[in-house]
């Protein structure tokens, strides 16, 4: 049975810490925004985007062997993260593993393969293809004794974090996707202005939706419970959190939504009368 | 903490670039008033509204069916999908059933005083995928694009499609649409003059969406009871905001929210709520001179707007009169 996420107060405000070290990383204050993203993570583990900032940190300060671990989480979490994928290799590359490198090469080939030069994110795959090739073919073989680490330029962050205004107009895109039904597209949407907003209870929220919607329910709870630790009663997570367990016909847990709700709806509100609606019915009041 | 998140205002960087989070503003509907609006504009628009003009009923049902539509025309829950989400009624669009020229939405309006209709930003079904905002007409004063004569089913099944297509709401219950449809034919527009926004006024409009449920309830309309109470409890929300800080104000308004929210409750059970929603009317009219009383100091109070505004620095910030 799942715990009520509003048990978990934030230690961290993960959005206002994600921006936080964005600015930083824009500073190249590398220190503080390592700092920032590890408070981002210790409320919200799941969003690939913040283990990435969080190497990205770890490279500009030094700490090959240290980004690498957020980098891997990062492709692990998201595999069409091209940018994860590339800087993996390249800190392989620059910690002298031509072995994890060529995995990495071979990984960003496939996608290569797959995508055919055809897809949107061909010229990334291509960038990203020559940049771990290059990098391979420059460790020295074979590797000296006391050699140390290649060091690593970090990517100028101008070049990575689109402006608030992208990040929003993403956002709405999100929406109106989702309204239309096309939710792959509205996750990649959200995505997009996750990497400018972080980890947003809003974009949370929507994540959560549009994978429920394709039926990914596991995914949906964990960015529902995201949301509601970002931003404990979080309405637009609580109601959608409990439609998803009037779906597993967890009834009971949905009540205790509704009564969330009930409780911080001073004056009524939609998301209640709608999850109502659910608890009713037993699935949607808009399909009766 | 008092902060509530964009999900409802649909843009995630209208506060502040620092953080994501946006701090709630003073009033909701200061969310879609445009925000080069200045000051002194803005605490007018949030002080005062056009006089509603309406026809005079031809007969005691005809004045019910009105006073229906005319609460529910003020009410988010009516609306379903981003638009109840966020706040919106008809009367955001359409104050006192005119237009709103300073109506601002992201992602649905153009300039200040239009709306796309057909986006999916707010509906699942008409969104065109055209950027194509429009005017919001005036419904007292503009040509009337749907037949309003009350023979004809043409203004009721266009208001149907409104809720249900345009905002993705709920089927509404048929003497809803009969009372939305009455109160739109009623709206005149030989009234000029600005009236000032109180809290007697906007707890007037609560007594009245609850003597409506009451008769609804008598017709044994229980449907139309329940929203005709989410319209008097949305009426004490908005009271309730123009009176922050003012804790004894917050519990007797939340006193009367809670009543209303258990009738609701027991309407939904099958029981019977005549009586309390009687007692209900007697205990707020005698409300209103408390209400009356702490007015000065609230933000129905031009002055005291005009200094919470400031006082809210960010917010006021966009409404700073140009200098330019």
């Amino acid at each position: 049975m799942p715990q009520s996420p509003s048990t978990s107060a934030p230690q961290y405000d993960p959005a206002a810490e994600y921006r936080a070290g964005v600015a930083a990383l824009e500073a190249k204050d590398y220190k503080k925004a390592k700092t920032s993203f590890d408070h981002v993570l210790s409320v919200t583990a799941i969003d690939a985007n913040v283990h990435y900032l969080a190497g990205m940190s770890r490279t500009g300060l030094g700490d090959l062997k240290g980004a690498r671990k957020f980098y891997a989480r990062a492709a692990k979490l998201d595999s069409t993260m091209i940018a994860a994928w590339r800087d993996l290799g390249l800190t392989d590359a620059g910690l002298g593993n031509a072995a994890k490198a060529q995995e990495t090469l071979a990984a960003i080939r496939g996608q290569r393969t797959t995508c055919a030069e055809t897809c949107a994110n061909a010229a990334d795959l291509k960038a990203a293809d020559e940049a771990v090739a290059a990098a391979i073919a420059s460790i020295p073989v074979p590797p000296a004794k006391d050699a140390k680490p290649m060091s690593m330029a970090v990517p100028p962050a101008s070049l990575l974090f689109a402006s608030a205004s992208f990040g929003d107009g993403q956002y709405l895109a999100a929406v109106a996707l989702i309204n239309e039904r096309r939710y792959e597209d509205a996750i990649a949407a959200l995505k997009s202005a996750q990497r400018v907003f972080g980890a947003h209870p809003d974009i949370l929220t929507y994540l959560g939706f549009s994978n429920r919607k394709l039926g990914r329910y596991e995914a949906a709870e964990s960015y529902y419970r995201a949301a509601l630790a970002a931003a404990p009663g979080h309405r637009g997570a609580t109601e959608y959190f409990g439609e998803l367990m009037v779906e597993r016909r967890d009834m009971k847990g949905a009540q205790r939504m509704l009564a969330a709700l009930d409780a911080q709806c001073r004056f009524g509100c939609t998301e209640a009368e709608e999850l109502r609606g659910w608890i009713a019915a037993g699935h949607s009041p808009h399909s009766l | 903490m008092d902060r509530r998140w964009a999900f409802a205002a649909l843009a995630l960087s209208t506060a502040s670039a620092a953080a994501a989070p946006v701090a709630a503003p003073l009033l909701r509907e200061i969310r879609w008033i445009a925000a080069d609006t200045p000051r002194a504009e803005l605490v007018r628009v949030l002080t005062a509204q056009p006089a509603e003009c309406l026809a005079p009923p031809a007969d005691a049902a005809s004045a019910d069916q009105v006073a229906v539509g005319r609460a529910m025309f003020a009410a988010p829950l009516l609306l379903g999908g981003q638009a109840a989400r966020a706040g919106l009624s008809c009367a955001a669009c359409h104050v006192s059933g005119r237009g709103n020229p300073h109506f601002v939405f992201p992602g649905v309006s153009g300039a200040p005083g239009t709306a796309d209709v057909t986006s999916s930003l707010f509906s699942t079904r008409r969104g065109d995928g055209i950027a194509n905002p429009r005017p919001i007409p005036d419904l007292a004063a503009d040509p009337p694009k749907i037949s309003r004569d009350p023979a004809s089913p043409a203004l009721r099944t266009f208001i149907r499609g409104l809720i249900v297509e345009e905002f993705d709401g709920l089927e509404p219950p048929p003497r809803i649409l009969d009372g939305l449809a009455a109160y739109v034919r009623a709206l005149r527009s030989d009234c000029s003059a600005l009236a000032q926004r109180t809290s007697e006024g906007e707890l007037g409009d609560a007594a009245a969406a609850v003597l409506a449920a009451r008769t609804a309830l008598g017709e044994g309309d229980a449907a139309a009871a329940r929203l005709l109470l989410s319209a008097a409890r949305s009426a004490l929300g908005r009271i309730d905001e123009r009176f922050a800080g003012r804790p004894a104000i917050a519990r007797l308004l939340a006193r009367r929210d809670g009543e209303l929210r258990r009738l609701q409750a027991d309407l939904a059970g099958g029981k019977s709520a005549s009586a309390a929603l009687t007692r209900w009317t007697k205990d707020t009219t005698r409300d209103a001179a408390a209400l009356r009383a702490a007015e000065p100091g609230s933000l129905y109070a031009p002055a005291s707007l005009e200094r919470a505004l400031v006082a809210a620095g960010g917010e006021a910030a966009a409404n700073e009169p140009s200098t330019g």
